[in-house]
Formats: C-alpha cells, structure tokens, sequence
C-alpha cells in the first residue's frame, strides 16, 4: 500500500472517532463538532471573547518570539563561538552554564516576573532562556568539533585568525548552529504559550486566548488556538529544516 | 644550487605523562632547488614533525630553517588526510589558498580552471569532496597546494590511503606536475618503491630522536621502471639502511 495512504490512516480515523463521539455527546462544553472548530479556524479575522482576533494574537505571539528568539542569537552565538575557540572563555563560563542550562525556563517566571514585572519584557525573557541554551550548547558543540587539520590548511596559506573565522570556523559550524536554531525555536515557542498563560504577564496572544477561552468553558477556542500553536511550530521547524536542506547538503551526501 | 638548509634542528614535546620526548635531533640536511627529495623513515619517526615545522605549523625547539637567498617562499602543503573542506566543491577547495590572498575573483577563476584541467579534474569542479573517489580528493588536495605557486611542495605521506594502482597512477602524474611546473618538492613516505620511483634524493631517517641516517642519491632515468634492476638494486639498498 501507498505510504502516504498508511500515515493518513490515523488521522481519519481520529477524525471520524472524534465527530462521531461529538454527536453522540452532543455536548459542546465537552466536545465540540469539528466543523464548529473548523469554522472558528478558518475565520481567522473574527474577533473572539474581545482578546483580539486570532490573526492579532499570532502576531503578538510571534512578535514575542522574534524578540526573544532574536536576543538569544545575538548573545548566545557569539558566546558560543567563543566559549567553543577559546579554551579560557570555555571554563570561565562552563560550571555557570552548566547548572543553569537543565533549569526548565518556565521555573524562572516568578523570578523573572518580580525582577521586570508584568508585559513584554517578561515574555520576551522567558523565550530568551528558552532559547538560548539549546543555540549556545550547539554552537559550542560546532566549534569544538572543527579537524584540527582545516584550521592549519588555512595556516599553511598565511590565514589570518579573522580569515580563518571567517572560512574556516563560521562555515564548519553553521550546521550546528543552525541545528540549535531550529531547537531553541521549538522551546521559544512552547516557552511563549505557557509564558502567556500566566495571569497578566501578557493580555494577548495565542496562549492568552486558550486561558480566556478556558475560563468561559469555550473548548473549540482552546482547540483552534491550540491547532494555529501547532501549525506555526511545524512551519517554523519546516522552515529551519529547509534551511538545512538547502545549505548543508554537503553533510548528507555520502559517497 | 642550494635552496634550503635545515640547520641542527631539534623539536622536543613534553608528553602527557610530563616526561620529556625529543621527536628530532641533530637534523642536518640541504634542499636543492627544483629538487624532488624524499624522506623515508620508520614509521613513528618524526618526519611528519620535520615537515610541519618546514611548513611552518610548529616551532623547533632549537635549530634553524634557512633559504638560501634568505628571503621567504611561498609553501604549499599536502596533508596526509588530504583535510578538504567539506562545505567547499572541489573549485573553491582549490581556490581557497588564492582567496586568501585576496585576489581578484576573475583572476582566481583563471588560475583554478587552469590546474583543473590540467590535474585532470574537469567535470568534478562543482563535486563536494565526499562526492569524489580517493584518487579524485588527492588531486583536489594537491591542486589546492598548487594554485598559490609555491617555489617548495611539502608533502606529508599523501598517498598512503590509496590502493596500490591509484598511488601508481598518482605518483606518475605528480612527477608530470614537477616537471611542468619546476617546483622543489619535499616527499615524506614511508614506502621504499614509492621513494624510488619518485626521488632525486631520498634521505634516510633514524628511529626516534630522529636524524638522518644516509641518503641516496637517484639517478635513474624517468619514467622510471619498477622492474628494472637498478630500480631494484636501489631499492634494496634503501631498505638495508632502514632500521
């Protein structure tokens, strides 16, 4: 049989299971029909329970995202190239790392909400610690894993140490990094919905919308937000994959 | 003509347990120019430590280098594990020495396409190393040493991991390469036929601290024959100086 076929197998079957235990519920504060779901899902500019359509709170999500996410890069690679070349710059932080990295980042909200308080600066900050650890333990990992013998190619040609970053140590470690990329995405995101759930860390949102919805018993809002949660995680790890794809084939191919 | 004298040079390495190891000792020896010289030696010697420091990779603890003009040279080196960038096709795995250098793109792409062709590469330029069979990476290896023009050629064991008649074929381009191109080489090996059929000279080396121990001189015609029996005689020669 087609595997395309295979793997719709269990969809359908939830699907049907689910609209025929709907029906035979028929108790919307249970179990909501999926063409109830469906409709909410693909009328994305109605505004719902006044949060905000959910359009808006998409964005607002990802805006959060971007900016914590983009923070993350910007101190966890350098760091981590650094940490990763410099076998100093690698003890002087390694215990610190170390201890925090296992720390779950939603265990840091009461801190982080006492420390900056209610709004953007705390979500963004728990996205950030989401982050940031998974990009810097790759972009480590990538330096460190670099052949000693590439690094004196480049010597044998006069290299300069900004030369070599540049042609030997940057290109050798993207995979990796990009790799954390893709990871310290996945947990930004989940960082974010849970971050939003928080009482008034931040009144918009996908995750805010879920906790209103829920607080009124309205289960096919929660399920729409959830699935739009979903399908923008699996575009953006799609997203990052084809990055992978497109620029680190020469990892793949094998002889 | 003299082209480099390594002058009582000596390299000791403090090993992991702290002791003190000396991988070469009291090396003496003269590099004539457009000279094809080969260094063979018991495996474990320090010929691979002499090369690197030639090559500039590693200091001596105490000896020196010279030029004979006492100028520097331009330097090319072939790694034993060829160390191709992965993320690089063959063509910029080539390019890299005269990227460095800052030369003008257009010009690189002269220089590069030229040794494609003539190292017998054409067609491969856009491959990725893994693409390409031993034989096709150790062309790409000795290319990228090549392209910069080097007046000296270090060459650390370069075909060792190549099966019998890919080396053979290897070692008959490589003399065509210093013939056209009229650079001194420095050959480390540690296959007595592969240093016959190669060398003007060949240089002996001692067993840790290493020195050198003789050297013969090759005067044998080229293309050489491996079954000749002066070949044979030379080669015999050299095996009865190798501890």
């Amino acid at each position: 049989m087609n595997r395309k076929i295979i793997k719709l197998i269990v969809p359908i079957c939830i699907v049907v299971g689910w609209e025929l235990i709907a029906m035979s519920i028929d108790n919307p504060w249970k179990l909501p029909q999926l063409v109830k779901i469906l409709s909410i899902v693909t009328h994305p500019n109605n505004s719902l329970l006044g949060t905000g359509t959910l359009i808006e709170n998409t964005y607002y999500s990802l805006k959060r995202v971007v900016l914590g996410f983009g923070l993350a890069c910007l101190i966890a690679i350098p760091l981590g190239v650094g940490m990763g070349w410099s076998k100093y710059l690698g003890d002087l932080f390694d215990y610190i790392v170390e201890v925090l990295r296992p720390i779950p980042p939603l265990a840091w909200i009461p801190l982080i909400m006492a420390w900056l308080g209610l709004g953007l600066r705390s979500a963004v900050m728990i996205i950030f610690l989401g982050a940031f650890f998974p990009i810097l333990v790759n972009t480590i990992e990538g330096v460190k894993s670099i052949s000693k013998s590439h690094i004196e190619v480049a010597k044998t040609f006069d290299a300069s140490d900004y030369d070599i970053m540049r042609k030997i140590v940057i290109p050798h470690s993207s995979p990796y990094i990009v790799t954390g990329l893709r990871i310290g995405m996945g947990i930004a995101w989940m960082c974010l919905v849970a971050a939003e759930m928080m009482p008034g860390i931040a009144p918009s949102g996908l995750g805010y919308l879920i906790w209103q919805a829920n607080t009124v018993g309205q289960i096919s809002i929660i399920i729409s937000g959830i699935i739009y949660i979903g399908i923008i995680g699996l575009l953006i790890d799609r997203s990052f994959k084809l990055i992978e794809k497109r620029y680190f084939s020469w990892r793949e191919i094998k002889q | 003509m003299e082209k480099l004298r390594i002058k009582d040079l000596e390299k000791t390495f403090i090993s992991e347990k702290k002791s003190k190891v000396t991988a070469v000792r009291d090396m003496n020896f003269t590099v004539k120019d457009k000279e094809f010289l080969c260094i063979v030696g018991p495996s474990g010697c320090g010929k691979t430590t002499l090369l690197r420091i030639i090559a500039g990779l590693e200091k001596p603890t105490s000896g020196t280098m010279e030029w004979e003009d006492g100028s520097d040279h331009k330097i090319g080196f072939v790694f034993q594990d060829d160390a191709l960038l992965p993320w690089r096709t063959a063509y910029n795995n080539i390019a890299l020495g005269l990227e460095l250098s800052k030369m003008p793109k257009d010009e690189i792409k002269k220089k590069v396409s030229e040794l494609i062709e003539f190292m017998g590469l054409k067609g491969f330029e856009n491959s990725y190393p893994k693409e390409l069979s031993g034989g096709m990476q150790k062309r790409v290896a000795i290319s990228r040493a090549l392209v910069i023009e080097p007046e000296l050629l270090l060459m650390d064991e370069p075909f060792v991991s190549l099966d019998a008649q890919t080396r053979n074929v290897l070692q008959r381009e490589l003399i065509k390469v210093w013939e056209k191109r009229q650079n001194t080489i420095i050959f480390i090996t540690h296959n007595v036929d592969e240093a016959v059929y190669l060398a003007d000279r060949v240089l002996i080396l001692t067993a840790r601290p290493t020195m050198v121990n003789a050297e013969v001189i090759i005067d044998l015609p080229r293309p050489r024959d491996r079954t000749s029996n002066d070949f044979i005689n030379i080669r015999k020669k050299i095996l009865s100086k190798i501890e």
